[in-house]
């Protein structure tokens, strides 16, 4: 199978000034993930995970190295490209859920097409999918604050879903959350990743990790295939 | 034209804005209370500007845009009696001389006011009578309702007949009918007529009455009134009390105004024993004063809408430092720069728009106050609704831009990691 990979990472650098001090946090990361792949990225904490989800997410620029998303060399896009790109190619889920507390289960899920082209018809029954794929379909007009932890990183979830994204990404999906909740929603991920979704999931958890297909260790910089 | 993915973000960035206004109702409330302050105030200030300015161009334009009035001036007695042999107030030569002076003047009207009895009347009815032209009627701009006006035969003959203003006649009944007669002093005037001219416009803050109570008004053939025996009436009794030019146009007004000055300052010897009113120059002299007062007070107005923007500035970048994740979380979905600018922007606009509206709420209650209380008269435009409005939004647009700017800047992964 010759499939184009969704992500090539080589030589990536990121450092970060901190009291006049340079701190370099990656130090050449290579790193490629192919459709369809389940990949769990482990690390100390500080050892730069979230670093390079956010500039796999495209929220960051690269310090050095090249990054290609889907053919397109992401360091040189403009920020507004950058916008596009995490409108319709990624979606993230965050450790802290990220919703916006004012906006309904519906309304967080949709937030997405607020910033895209998407026909206007056409969002209702995406969302209401997105929704119901995470089991929720019943809390659409509800506020997160009436949601228990788990059902706020389902509606996260279906955010990420809801524009059909190449890329998902999640930093510490289940940080947040105890033991049951947590195994549901890795089953959650699990299942998306069977129906092709590809997903990359940065933990510090053993348990974690174990339910990805690759696992990868972050550790001064650099990330190593685990054994 | 608007695309249906733009018109969605529009309402979807407008319903966003208003959410996060009405999540901190009180904050929002107060915030906007400067704004609401300033667009009443100004809003008051041009409905009442506009009220006056209404009021005062009624009253001018009664007297005619394209005449010129000369209105008698009493002398002080001593000044009276050494003028006496070489100018004796508006007379009958005035006329002739102001009538030949110019092509211009279409028409020449003129009056004298007696102070004489009319029998048979309740003491509630008191008409102003007075000897007039027959050109009076045009010149006035009067309609007849019955009968007929002086005529100029009338004048000639010395006709004992009067006509009567409108309202007069209807307070009189049947006494008042074309045909009835009247007894003025010591004789008996035949009605011959009733006419309708525009109500006189009483300025209530300048207290200036610029027109006559037409419609309250009896008028006799000017000459008839010498046949009254009344001594008063006699004395002087070819004197006059006002004459009004009618010309060609208004635009013959400044031409034409030397060429009277000189005129009659020719025929009165150099004394000033008549006034010389302009309606037009009145006119263009109200409208002035009128810039100057929205002006003045308009900017006092404007100021309170200075302050009230800065505090709407304050209070976004308050609350940008509070909703710092959630610019974090829309970037993060894909929203760019300009979509949090135009968040933020639209919040600002909506909020000082809102406030613009309860503004001019307040400002109508007030004006309505004003007008009731104070007895002034007010008038609300479409100009009056949308300055206030449209500067609301403005100062929205203001004070929005700087904090939106802040919002859009910030590094989204900060964001997100913000507390």
């Amino acid at each position: 199978m010759c499939t184009r990979p969704v992500v090539q990472v080589e030589g990536l650098t990121k450092e970060y000034f901190l009291a006049q001090k340079t701190v370099p946090v990656l130090r050449g990361v290579d790193l490629t993930v192919q459709q369809g792949d389940f990949i769990a990225v482990m690390g100390a904490s500080g050892s730069g995970k979230s670093s390079l989800l956010h500039i796999l997410g495209c929220l960051d620029r690269p310090g050095s190295g090249s990054y290609i998303l889907d053919g397109m060399a992401v360091s040189r896009l403009t920020d507004r490209q950058l916008s596009a790109f995490r409108n319709s190619y990624i979606g993230f889920v965050f450790q802290e859920f990220n919703l916006l507390p004012q906006a309904t289960v519906y309304e967080n899920v949709a937030l997405p097409f607020l910033y895209s082209t998407v026909d206007p018809e056409r969002v209702r029954p995406l969302v209401r999918q997105a929704v119901q794929e995470v089991g929720l379909a019943h809390r659409l007009d509800h506020q997160p604050a009436v949601l228990s932890g788990g059902e706020r990183q389902r509606v996260a979830i279906a955010r990420a879903l809801v524009v059909n994204p190449k890329l998902i990404l999640a930093d510490e999906p289940t940080g947040n959350l105890d033991g049951e909740t947590s195994r549901e929603i890795l089953a959650l991920f699990t299942r998306l990743h069977n129906r092709g979704a590809t997903i990359v999931l940065v933990t510090h958890d053993e348990e974690v990790a174990g339910s990805a297909g690759r696992v990868l260790t972050m550790a001064d910089g650099r990330l190593s295939e685990q054994a | 034209m608007i695309s249906r993915v733009r018109r969605k973000y529009l309402g979807g960035v407008m319903r966003i804005a208003l959410a996060s206004l009405l999540q901190h109702r009180l904050r929002s409330l107060l915030s906007v209370v400067g704004i609401i302050c300033g667009v009443s105030a100004v809003f008051a200030i041009l409905s009442i500007g506009e009220g006056a300015k209404r009021e005062v161009l009624a009253g001018i334009r009664q007297l005619g845009l394209d005449n010129i009035i000369l209105r008698r001036i009493d002398l002080p007695e001593p000044q009276l009696l050494s003028l006496h042999n070489r100018s004796e107030g508006l007379q009958a030569a005035d006329v002739q001389i102001l009538q030949a002076a110019s092509p211009a003047v279409l028409e020449v009207a003129y009056l004298k006011e007696l102070q004489v009895r009319v029998s048979g009347l309740s003491r509630q009815i008191t008409p102003q009578v007075v000897a007039c032209s027959s050109s009076y009627l045009s010149v006035q701009g009067l309609t007849l309702r019955s009968g007929r006006f002086i005529l100029r035969q009338d004048q000639q003959r010395k006709s004992l007949v009067c006509v009567l203003g409108e309202t007069l006649a209807g307070r009189l009944g049947p006494q008042g009918r074309v045909g009835a007669r009247l007894r003025i002093e010591n004789q008996l005037f035949l009605i011959v007529g009733i006419v309708r001219g525009a109500a006189p416009v009483h300025p209530k803050r300048t207290g200036m009455v610029l027109g006559r109570e037409v419609n309250e008004m009896l008028f006799l053939p000017f000459g008839s009134h010498l046949y009254l025996s009344r001594g008063e009436a006699n004395d002087r009794g070819e004197a006059l009390d006002e004459i009004t030019l009618k010309l060609t146009g208004q635009s013959a007004v400044e031409a034409i105004l030397p060429l009277i000055h000189r005129t009659m300052e020719l025929s009165h010897h150099g004394i000033r024993d008549y006034q010389l009113i302009v309606p037009r120059q009145l006119m263009l002299q109200a409208r002035r004063t009128q810039r100057i007062f929205n002006l003045v007070l308009g900017s006092i107005g404007g100021i309170s809408l200075v302050v009230g923007g800065i505090g709407i500035m304050n209070v976004l970048l308050a609350t940008i430092s509070e909703r710092t994740r959630e610019i974090g979380i829309r970037r993060a979905v894909g929203a760019t720069r300009e979509d949090i600018i135009a968040q933020f922007l639209a919040e600002a606009i909506l909020l000082t728009t809102a406030g613009g509206i309860l503004g001019i709420l307040a400002g109508l209650v007030c004006a309505w106050s004003i007008a009731r209380f104070a007895d002034w008269s007010v008038a609300i435009t479409l100009y009056g609704l949308i300055v206030p409005l449209l500067t609301s939004a403005a100062v929205g647009l203001c004070a929005g831009i700087y904090p939106a700017l802040k919002a859009a800047k910030m590094d989204p992964v900060r964001a997100l990691r913000s507390a």
